[in-house]
């Protein structure tokens, strides 16, 4: 335990306390070193918390399929290590396809991950299909399963996080922006909003839908953009959904039963916004083009009613996957960012191999692919 | 119909019909949509259809409203009723589901008239069948001429509680009791409002002579007040069958199965939250309201706000409010001059400035009371999902004050009424627990719909710009 | 279905010009027009409307003016409609959603 009376320093400073941000601080708070987060908001005010819940390693950008194995795992451990189960449940992930040219792309799909070794992505017939989904529409000819996948509630699973993070001995300030970030001769000093100074030998950007503005701060601008995914969630349509989420191949939808019967529909519909005055505005022909596809794989559907929808602040980068990593311009400073629509699965691993790579060893798993310097021309 | 207005006014209540019908009188083109069958809102509810024993019972409160109905009636207004808006933008799109079609219309200028409604307080079996408000009884009979005709309970505080009294005492419908949850001593407090209240003497003998007419009715049938009542309580395995309360020292049992409730009346805030109005706590009558201006300006530009849906004010007041917005956008729209606008404003701001100067006395006397909401851990304070108050402040005390998170963990506030009944009670509960003023707390937002649109409605919705039609 | 009584009744001088024939739970009953049909639900028998969503408890009509949801009946097919905000008309077909209906068991209303 650190007594932080007058004391304004810290061994890693990480600004953005989402679940990243909660994560590593976690891990390297139980390797011993002190970790001081801030949290311009409180944490799981944005991405964390609002997501659609989606617990997915299907569907996964190769580049990300290993860590996303290895999170699972991690998932079945929440209650000891986060002393909550973040809500979390399996349902079945099914991605249909609704013709022959799509069902020969979800082949080619099992086929290149078990060249790699990985077997989580099944191909199921249409008697598979419809035992796990008895109501999707008939016209779909195949499917690709992942029965390990699931959901679990976004805002407990950020203030497990949080919580854990503090009991651990992690110091998080939220309300608490960082107005300026620097490096200095010993590390970083990072200033916030009431004035006051924290100094740290390393600093962790794990500032999501902000990292672009935050990481131009430091000299070591990065590519991640704002983006406001939205879900939408339907009343209580018990019988329908069989506990199996739905995607689809040929086109943008996810379908994620939940545990009381309701559906939340997501698939990466975006509404415009303005992050200056953190304002997000839900489109309603976005809604409706979601529905048309909802009604035409799950016919049934068509009586259920939309009756909420919601959206936050997310981090995004062009190819969709993150930046997670040392930076390669500012040493010390490290990134994990970039998440959108993939990372809630993702909080645990990422927690651990960011530590890894913090505390300088060789992190379990390679993050060449996430190297926050891939998209210079000169490599 | 057409798809783009010079304004589109959302709600048919006073507020609503008075502004479109005084804008329509300006040449303007105007729609107005509202989700009812009929032009009048709550309090005017039926008036073109309501038999003349009706309009006896419900009196001139009720009859004044029909030169306004008509006058609505007969104006060049285009009239959506039964017209469900679940989004309302700020850039003037609004968006509604009718007849099972949704559409959208736009205008440079909205006018939200999205009304009042009843004070949802929980108390322990509030959500048993047989269990209804006040106004939901009053509703009832405007809308149908049903009443009662078993034996009932009648219980809370405010005006409503008196005006249904008289109505029902009028009618001849059996009641058990009438206890009346008031504090004792709340006019002390709201005596120091009473300036205002004294420059409308015949407003506040009219309050008094309804408190006293149903004292005698009462007595005359024999029907008990209790004064100081506390610990309501609605009992029942499946249904309402009795309402047990205290009345100082005395326990009260009453075997019926209708309980009238009502304690105040608070503005419906959902369509304002979901465009992005700013909002402002009130201390007194704690609620949260939007940041309304003279003319019913909001925060946002092309949005405007009339009647008691920016502050209860009543129906006089809503439809002068009306009145004063649609001659404000008249203005802007050129369809009047400064001279004629000053001309045509000051006999109506007037007007509405005498209906408000007793309100600072009636918002103290009738402020909700402190133990409002000081409710026990097992009542249930959502409806919708069933969270309990214990819930809630299980999460307070673990360190969560923001309204969204405490829904996103425990789901209040996350049914289709979208926390239009649970919303107050989540709200005292967190400074209860917390001992934040509600005034600190992020506000419970609300995205569309604001109503539920089934998906195949959506599914074939013609939102877009231009008119596919 | 009906259960005979209904804990309200029409009030004296209410003169019913005209009425239509809607259908309750599948029993034809003629109700005064243009009445809405948590009215006419209400002045039929004292059956509640519908489950809440959560514990399954039964539910009646609150606020009768749209708020509450707690007057949810299925018309002419359509679930979840609010039986407050509307009006009956000749023919209409109304099923209250008494049934509880669970994840893996779908009950027939």
């Amino acid at each position: 335990m650190h007594n932080w009376g007058k004391k304004m320093k810290a061994d890693v400073l990480i600004v953005g306390g989402g679940i990243m941000g909660c994560a590593t601080g976690i891990e390297l708070a139980r390797k011993g070193r002190s970790v001081i987060i801030f949290e311009k908001d409180i944490p799981g005010r944005h991405a964390s918390g609002n997501n659609s819940g989606g617990v997915r390693a299907q569907g996964r950008d190769l580049r990300e399929i290993p860590f996303a194995v290895e999170s699972r795992k991690m998932w079945d451990q929440h209650v000891k290590t986060v002393g909550s189960d973040c809500g979390f449940y399996v349902s079945p992930r099914l991605r249909l396809a609704e013709s022959d040219a799509e069902m020969e792309v979800l082949v080619k799909r099992q086929k290149t991950l078990n060249d790699l070794g990985y077997d989580h992505e099944v191909v199921v017939d249409r008697d598979e299909v419809f035992r796990m989904s008895p109501h999707v529409a008939q016209h779909v000819v195949g499917g690709l399963a992942c029965y390990s996948d699931g959901l679990a509630n976004p805002m407990l699973t950020s203030k497990a996080y949080a919580a854990t993070a503090e009991r651990e001995g992690v110091k998080i300030f939220s309300g608490t922006r960082v107005i300026d970030a620097r490096a200095t001769s010993s590390g970083f000093r990072v200033r916030t909003g009431s004035g006051k100074d924290y100094e740290g030998e390393l600093l962790v950007n794990s500032t999501g839908a902000w990292a672009g503005r935050f990481s131009e701060m430091l000299g070591d601008p990065l590519p991640v953009f704002a983006t406001a995914p939205t879900m939408m969630v339907t009343d209580r349509v018990p019988g329908i959904m069989n506990g199996t989420s739905l995607g689809l191949t040929g086109r943008l939808l996810g379908l994620m039963a939940a545990q009381n019967g309701s559906i939340v529909v997501g698939g990466g519909y975006r509404s415009p916004l303005d992050l200056e005055k953190e304002k997000i505005w839900v489109d309603p022909m976005e809604m409706a083009k979601a529905a048309k596809i909802m009604v035409e794989i799950v016919p049934r559907l068509r009586d259920a009613q939309m009756i909420r929808c919601w959206t936050a602040f997310e981090g995004s980068i062009k190819d969709k996957v993150p930046i997670a990593g040392a930076s390669t311009k500012v040493s010390g400073l490290f990134h994990v960012c970039g998440f959108s629509a993939h990372g809630f699965q993702l909080a645990p691993i990422m927690g651990r191999v960011m530590s890894q790579v913090i505390l300088g060893k060789q992190p379990e798993l390679p993050l060449e692919d996430f190297r926050p310097d891939r998209f210079e021309k000169t490599q | 119909m057409k798809k783009t207005y010079d304004a589109i006014v959302i709600g048919a209540g006073p507020s609503g019909i008075a502004c479109a019908t005084e804008l329509a009188g300006k040449g303007l083109d105007v729609a107005v949509v509202d989700e009812q069958a009929g032009p009048g809102g709550q309090i005017y509810r039926n008036i073109t259809g309501s038999s003349a024993a009706q309009q006896k019972i419900l009196g001139t409160d009720y009859t004044d409203g029909l030169e306004l109905v008509n006058a609505f009636s007969s104006s060049a207004v285009d009239y959506f009723p039964q017209s469900r808006v679940w989004q309302a933008a700020e850039n003037g799109a609004v968006y509604f589901s009718r007849n099972g079609v949704s559409q959208q219309l736009r205008a440079p200028n909205l006018v939200l008239c999205t009304g009042a409604m009843e004070r949802p307080v929980p108390f322990p079996g509030w959500t048993l069948p047989g269990v209804m408000t006040c106004g939901g009884m009053s509703n009832l009979y405007k809308d149908s001429g049903l009443v009662p005709s078993q034996s009932l309970v009648i219980a809370g505080s405010g005006p409503f509680v008196w005006l249904v009294s008289e109505h029902l005492l009028a009618l001849d419908v059996p009641i058990a009791a009438i206890l009346d949850t008031a504090p004792l001593k709340q006019v002390f407090p709201a005596l120091k409002q009473v300036s205002g209240a004294v420059k409308r003497l015949d407003f506040m003998m009219k309050g008094v002579r309804l408190i006293g007419e149903v004292y005698l009715a009462a007595r005359k049938k024999r029907v008990p007040i209790y004064r100081n009542v506390t610990e309501l309580q609605a009992q029942g395995a499946e249904k309402l069958e009795r309402v047990s309360a205290r009345a100082g020292k005395k326990q009260l049992v009453f075997d019926v199965d209708t309980l009238l409730v009502s304690e105040g009346i608070i503005p419906n805030t959902a369509l304002f939250r979901q465009v992005g109005c700013s909002h402002r706590w009130d201390p007194v009558q704690r609620y949260w309201h939007p940041e309304v201006r003279g003319e019913g300006q909001t925060s946002l530009s092309s949005v405007y706000i009339a009647g008691d849906g920016g502050f209860v004010h009543g129906a006089k007041s809503a439809e002068y409010k009306g009145r004063i917005t649609a001659l404000h956008i008249a203005k802007e729209m050129r369809r009047l001059s400064t001279v004629e606008y000053d001309e045509q404003l000051t006999p109506v701001r007037k007007q509405l400035d005498r209906e408000l100067f007793p309100r600072p006395f009636i918002d103290a006397l009738y402020a909700p009371r402190r133990d409002l909401f000081a409710l026990d851990d097992e009542t249930v304070v959502c409806r919708c999902e069933g969270v309990s108050a214990g819930r809630v402040r299980e999460l307070v005390r673990q360190g969560l004050t923001d309204h969204n998170e405490i829904k996103a963990i425990i789901r209040c506030g996350m049914g289709p009424c979208q926390g239009r009944m649970c919303s107050a009670a989540v709200l005292e509960l967190i400074s209860e627990v917390s001992g934040m003023n509600p005034a600190n707390t992020r506000q419970h937002r609300l995205r569309p719909p604001i109503k539920p649109v089934s998906l195949q409605e959506l599914a074939n919705a013609q939102l877009g710009e231009e008119d596919e039609s | 279905m009906s259960q005979g009584k209904s804990r309200f009744s029409w009030s004296e001088g209410q003169a019913f010009n005209k009425t239509v024939n809607v259908t309750f739970d599948g029993e034809l009953q003629s109700v005064p027009a243009g009445i809405s049909v948590a009215a006419a639900l209400l002045g039929h028998d004292d059956g509640h409307f519908c489950r809440s969503a959560a514990d399954k408890e039964k539910r009646a009509p609150y606020c009768l003016m749209g708020i509450c949801f707690e007057c949810l009946v299925e018309i002419d097919g359509l679930k979840n409609r609010q039986a407050c905000l509307e009006p009956v008309y000749e023919g209409m077909s109304v099923n209250r959603q008494q049934a509880v209906m669970e994840e893996k068991n779908e009950e027939n209303l």
